[in-house]
């Protein structure tokens, strides 16, 4: 009898089995796992986008394959970012990961067929960016830059610094819609295959930003965040948009890092375009900075340093409150191949001031450059500081 | 235990299975559980997917009518009452009643992908909020992917296209083609007529549609020049012209003229002789430069004056005018009018004037062989320099291709505005007309657009008219707009659904993009689009007008003759630029178009033409020539004067309009064969006489009066303002009904006395607000005496409006004065 109930029981449970839809779950190997697109189907590339002339992405025996072309008619020509997006939702399938409040990384695999080392550069999109307007500083994170050897899967880990993405009002979450990676100008074309993009979680609370600055900074690019809080401007022209880099290599003062920037060759000298890029320390940079009580002989200074070849010549520094500028200063001149101090005194930078718009309110500071033609120009920032008579 | 027992515990456990099998599936519709609903429509109209079309269920075969080399296509509907888990066409070779084929290699099916619009852009959508079918998957992948599934209740259409090629023989073919809905075979008989006709390859409209291959490279992950000529070759394969040569990612700037020129060169040489391309917009680079003291963007026209050297050079050598199809489109100061750039627009424009008048001279002096050298000189003496946006006096310049929206050409007054700027700057010149015009979120319906809540005729229509008003260019900013414009600004963001997206330009449904990615069906290419395929049908039914004017030119019949004449064709199918929106339009246009067949194939074939129309006081009057070898038997009994010539006879007849649907139809006999003719000549024109007006007067100041009267023997409704009344008054008759399928309103107006006297007539149609002032009703100057008024239909848009229900006199005068006049009789003309 008990033979014959088990029987059926088991009945049951294979019809069950057998004739009913499966439910689907998610597959993780790890708990803190979450895995976003396999990138081994045809259909896994339907989210993914493609910017610039990488040249095809198509799926291979070992995941997405992308050919990064060398030249895509042959002659010669080298071009520009080539670059994937991989976003962390699908609209069809229903699949949102883009609350990244508990994630610490994302990863993914990628086997580079290239003969030699290359270096791939991986982004974070926080918001939804015209994919054509790449890089734009405020929407995508800083690159991390990772070494991908020859001839092998290498796995990119990207660290997520989660108390630098953007907080958006009203929205709790933290928001990344995806990852940005941009691929090696290459001498051939070749193959790099992905896999397996996934974001690894954890339970430990968001990092407090400690944006703490010591008495008398406004920004050292000594912390980390200090650079990568650090803004553009370009005209809305994706030529102009400048690098820019924490630099540990190079300091005034040879502690923590500076800024390397380097600002693209555009179109026309600035004076007939009317253009002038620049960067950018913003509100984000400058919120725990204290411009009040400082006398008129106080002054503002930075640092810069240029290259003696391919150093950029002259820059500009202005001063907003908002979107109000009050400070809007004549070029200072960089000396090739050595450090040299810019300063303004107080009362220089409020010479134009109102009661509005002023030194002691101070919440963005531009430092620009004309426009020009050629080749791409350098240049060194560091230590913005007020300096106290 | 007891046999009982046991046998009642399987029992249970066999209900336990069967109830779990129940409880944890989802139920699904039987198979075969009801009918099939097979029917058939027009490749001229959208069928929404969840629409109820059981009126039309009696439609069960397909009809077309085609030219050979021309692309056409019907619809098989399938709306079943059950959910049907897969579906089939089969084709199949088609034959003729003397046993030619039509093979079904001439024939290709579509899978109809519906998209919702949810957000309606255009007010005046006649279908509103719904399913529309958008997308054309070839029905093998829809297959493959499995989407050849219908929903019960739904509709789902089957595109059936059908393409002779020119060595097909013409005749009517007849078959039956089945539809396979879970393994039931439903038989669809189908009979494809091949007009005796082929249409060309060349394309004689020029087209400027835009085609972004950073768009195309992130859709298709394929950013390859094989990618790019991909589509430039599926957007020529139907007449279309992109707005830049393929050359893969490489945008035509700066670059591209330093490092690829030679390249483009030899693509440039390819597309000139290629005869389905009307258009090449030669590259150029842009620079800033100061104008009075302020930076606006310019053409590096060092960089431009390099390329046309280059161009000319290579032109040379190669023993070809590159400059032949080529212009410009400087589209960094696009919508001029709009974005307030006329400087940026007048400066560019006149350098390219002057630099292009330059070359002509030097080259013109230079040792060229003849006729390749008068051929370049002529290009580039008369450059087409396009400018997007409205002729305004802000543009300071000689000479320019025009390009407006269609609305802007809407009654003859606009459209004279542009034909005289055409002709100073170009055809006085020597260089060829070149008139354009371009359409995007705006204007809405009922004028032509390409959005997808708008019909389907819509976008066809928009070739008739350009033909019909001399305009034979036609940019649109856009074909594959593969990402989402959220807002005015130009930000842009990716889509990852481009299948379930109608709205990527907030203005207007499916604007932007006419092609959707094939990639996500393993297409190596484009998809077409429903709406491109009716781009398409109207451009090619632009080049079957032109071989008809070609062969009336051949056979003695000026322009004036032809435009005059083949109003027949347009009168049912749109008024200005305003499409007839209206219930009878698909069949209207059916009409048109046979006729057009008829027409071209009778003056191909016997060359015979319609030398001279005129509908007048209820008659339509004919002039027919024909060649004296051409016999000519009119049916229903209609009497010609023939005029015997030396090598044509002409006939002259009239007939009276005096059904509700008239028409001259023939037979013309040539080399033995007979072919038919039937021209719809409309219905019969309304007249409302004088007298009536009496009793339809709604509206007059107090003291005026109103009496029956007469005017040399026609009947008039007299009315009279006494001087003390009148210093602004209106005078309102109403009450008449009419309009429908009118092409204009003739009134006329009787006044008395010795002034000569202004008036503004006002008019409301039925469906309308208010009232509207139709052109050139505004202060009307009245003469002693009969006074002819014509409205034209154009104006009052029936088709929206509905029929003319008030006539509204207003008078306004400085001073009060006296004023008596009469309202004699009112004629519609169809």
């Amino acid at each position: 009898m008990k033979k014959t109930l088990i029987f059926f029981i088991t009945l049951i449970t294979v019809f069950c089995a057998c004739a009913c839809g499966k439910n689907e779950t998610e597959v993780r190997t790890d708990e803190r796992m979450i895995s976003v697109n396999a990138l081994s189907a045809p259909s896994d590339l339907d989210s993914v986008r493609m910017i610039g002339p990488v040249g095809k992405v198509t799926t291979s025996d070992k995941g997405a394959c992308v050919t990064v072309t060398s030249d895509p008619y042959k002659a010669g020509f080298k071009l520009d970012t080539t670059a994937l997006y991989l976003p962390f939702s699908d609209e069809r399938a229903e699949k949102d990961y883009t609350d990244f409040t508990n994630t610490e990384f994302v990863a993914f695999d990628v086997f580079s067929e290239s003969d030699e080392t290359v270096s791939l550069d991986v982004r974070l999109v926080f918001s939804d960016v015209d994919l054509g307007q790449a890089v734009n500083r405020s929407k995508c994170g800083l690159p991390q830059t990772f070494e991908i050897k020859p001839n092998s899967w290498n796995r990119v880990a990207y660290s997520v610094k989660r108390e630098l993405i953007p907080k958006t009002e009203g929205v709790p979450a933290l928001t990344v819609k995806g990852a940005y990676i941009e691929f090696p100008a290459v001498e051939n074309d070749t193959d790099f295959h992905l896999k397996d993009l996934r974001l690894y979680t954890t339970d430990k609370p968001v990092p407090a930003l400690s944006s703490a600055v010591k008495s008398g900074e406004i920004c050292s690019f000594d912390s980390y965040w200090q650079t990568e809080l650090t803004r553009v401007d370009y005209y809305w022209d994706t030529r102009l948009i400048p690098q820019i880099r924490r630099e540990t290599g190079i300091t005034s003062d040879g502690i923590g890092a500076s800024l390397k920037v380097t600002a693209k060759a555009g179109t026309a000298a600035g004076s007939v375009s009317g253009r002038y890029p620049g960067i950018l320390i913003g509100e984000e940079l400058l919120a725990s900075v204290d411009f009040s009580d400082y006398p008129d002989d106080a002054k503002l200074c930075f640092d810069l340093f240029a290259p003696k070849n391919g150093g950029i010549d002259r820059l500009f520094l202005s001063l907003y409150v908002g979107s109000t500028r009050f400070f809007n200063g004549k070029a200072f001149y960089a000396v090739p191949g050595q450090w040299t101090t810019v300063s303004y005194t107080v009362a220089e930078l409020n010479a134009a001031a109102t009661d509005d718009a002023n030194f002691e309110k101070t919440n963005r500071i531009f430092v620009r450059w004309s426009e020009f033609t050629g080749t791409d120009k350098v240049f060194y920032l560091d230590n913005f500081r007020v300096v106290a008579p | 235990m007891s046999k009982n027992v046991f046998k009642k515990i399987i029992l249970a456990a066999l209900s336990a299975v069967l109830a779990f099998s129940f409880c944890a599936c989802k139920s699904e519709n039987s198979a075969g559980g009801g009918n099939v609903n097979i029917w058939t429509a027009s490749g001229a109209e959208k069928l929404l997917q969840e629409a109820d079309y059981k009126s039309r269920y009696g439609n069960t075969s397909v009809k077309i009518g085609v030219f050979r080399n021309e692309t056409e296509a019907a619809q098989i509907m399938i709306t079943p009452e059950y959910d049907v888990k897969s579906y089939s066409v089969e084709t199949a070779d088609l034959v003729s009643a003397d046993g030619k084929v039509l093979p079904k290699t001439a024939i290709s099916v579509y899978h109809e992908k519906y998209i919702y619009v949810d957000q309606l852009k255009d007010k005046y959508s006649p279908t509103g909020i719904g399913w529309y079918p958008d997308a054309l998957l070839p029905i093998e992948k829809a297959a493959e992917y499995g989407e050849n599934k219908i929903a019960a209740n739904k509709n789902q259409g089957v595109w059936i296209s059908v393409r002779p090629d020119e060595n097909q023989t013409a005749g009517t073919f007849k078959g039956n083609f089945a539809v396979i809905t879970d393994g039931k075979r439903s038989e669809v008989p189908v009979e494809i007529t091949v007009y005796d006709y082929t249409l060309s390859d060349k394309v004689h409209s020029k087209t400027s549609f835009g085609m972004t291959m950073s768009e195309i490279a992130g859709a298709e992950l394929d950013s390859s020049v094989e990618m790019n000529e991909k589509y430039y070759e599926f957007l020529l394969d139907r007449r279309v012209s992109a707005q830049s040569l393929p050359m893969g990612i490489i945008n035509t700037d700066e670059r591209l003229l330093k490092e690829y020129l030679p390249k483009w060169l030899n693509v440039a040489e390819k597309y000139t002789r290629d005869d389905r391309c009307s258009n090449i917009n030669l590259p150029f680079a842009t620079t800033q430069v100061s104008v009075s003291g302020k930076t606006i963007t310019s053409v590096d026209f060092d960089l431009f004056e390099k390329t046309l050297r280059a161009i000319v050079e290579y032109s040379v050598e190669k023993n070809i005018n590159l400059l032949e199809k080529a212009g410009t489109y400087f589209i960094f100061f696009d919508e001029y009018d709009v974005n307030n750039t006329a400087v940026m627009a007048s400066y560019n424009i006149n350098k390219a004037n002057e630099l292009c008048e330059k070359l002509a001279t030097e080259y013109g002096a230079a040792t060229i062989a003849e006729p390749l050298k008068s051929a370049i000189v002529k290009s580039l003496a008369g450059f087409k320099h396009k400018v997007v946006g409205e002729l305004m006096d802000a543009l300071k310049v000689e000479r320019a291709a025009m390009v407006p929206k269609i609305n802007k050409y809407h009654t003859q007054e606009q459209r004279d505005i542009y034909i005289d700027w055409d002709k100073q700057g170009y055809v006085d010149n020597g260089y060829g007309s070149e008139m354009w015009t371009y359409t995007c979120w705006d204007p809405m319906s009922p004028s032509p657009t390409y959005h997808i809540e708008d019909i389907l005729l819509s976008s066809r229509l928009l070739s008739w008219m350009m033909y019909d008003y001399d305009i034979v260019g036609n940019l649109y900013w856009s074909t594959t707009k593969y990402q989402i414009r959220t807002s005015n600004s130009s930000n842009e963001y990716p889509i990852q659904d481009y299948y379930s997206n109608p709205l990527r330009f907030p203005r207007a449904n499916g604007d932007g993009f006419l092609l959707y990615p094939g990639r996500p069906y393993g297409i190596d290419g484009p998809v077409s689009s429903i709406r491109l395929e009716s781009v398409c049908d109207g451009l090619e039914e632009y080049d079957l007008l032109y071989a008809l004017e070609e062969l009336y030119s051949d056979g003695g019949v000026t322009k004036e003759q032809f435009d005059a004449f083949t109003q027949v064709l347009y009168k049912d199918l749109f008024s200005g630029t305003l499409v007839r929106v209206g219930d009878g339009l698909v069949n209207d246009f059916a009409n048109a178009r046979a006729m057009l067949a008829d027409l071209l194939v009778t003056a191909d074939r016997t060359g015979l033409v319609i030398k001279e129309y005129e509908n007048k006081d209820g008659a339509a009057s004919v002039v027919i020539s024909a060649p004296n070898s051409t016999e000519i038997n009119f049916a229903d009994g209609v009497q010609a004067e023939k005029t015997v010539g030396d090598n044509r006879t002409e006939y002259a007849l009239s007939i009276s309009l005096d059904k509700d649907e008239n028409r001259l139809a023939l037979t013309a006999t040539a080399d033995g064969k007979n072919y038919s003719l039937e021209i719809n000549l409309g219905g019969k024109n309304e007249t409302v006489t004088g007298e009536k007006f009496a009793s339809l007067i709604t509206l007059i100041p107090d003291g005026g009066s109103v009496e029956a009267g007469d005017n040399d023997g026609e009947p008039v409704t007299k009315i009279t303002l006494s001087e003390a009344n009148v210093s602004a008054a209106d005078i309102d008759v109403s009450g008449f009904g009419i309009g429908g399928k009118a092409s204009q309103i003739t009134l006329e107006v009787y006044l008395y006395g010795d002034e000569e006297t202004e008036v503004t007539i006002l008019t409301k149609c039925a469906k309308s607000d208010g009232f509207t002032v139709p052109t050139g009703m505004n202060g009307l100057k009245l003469n002693k005496g009969l006074n002819k008024v014509t409205v034209s239909a154009t104006d009052l848009n029936f088709d929206r409006n509905g029929n003319l229900s008030v006539i509204r006199f207003r008078f306004n005068f400085q001073e009060p004065q006296a004023v008596s006049f009469a309202v004699g009789k009112l004629t519609t003309v169809r």
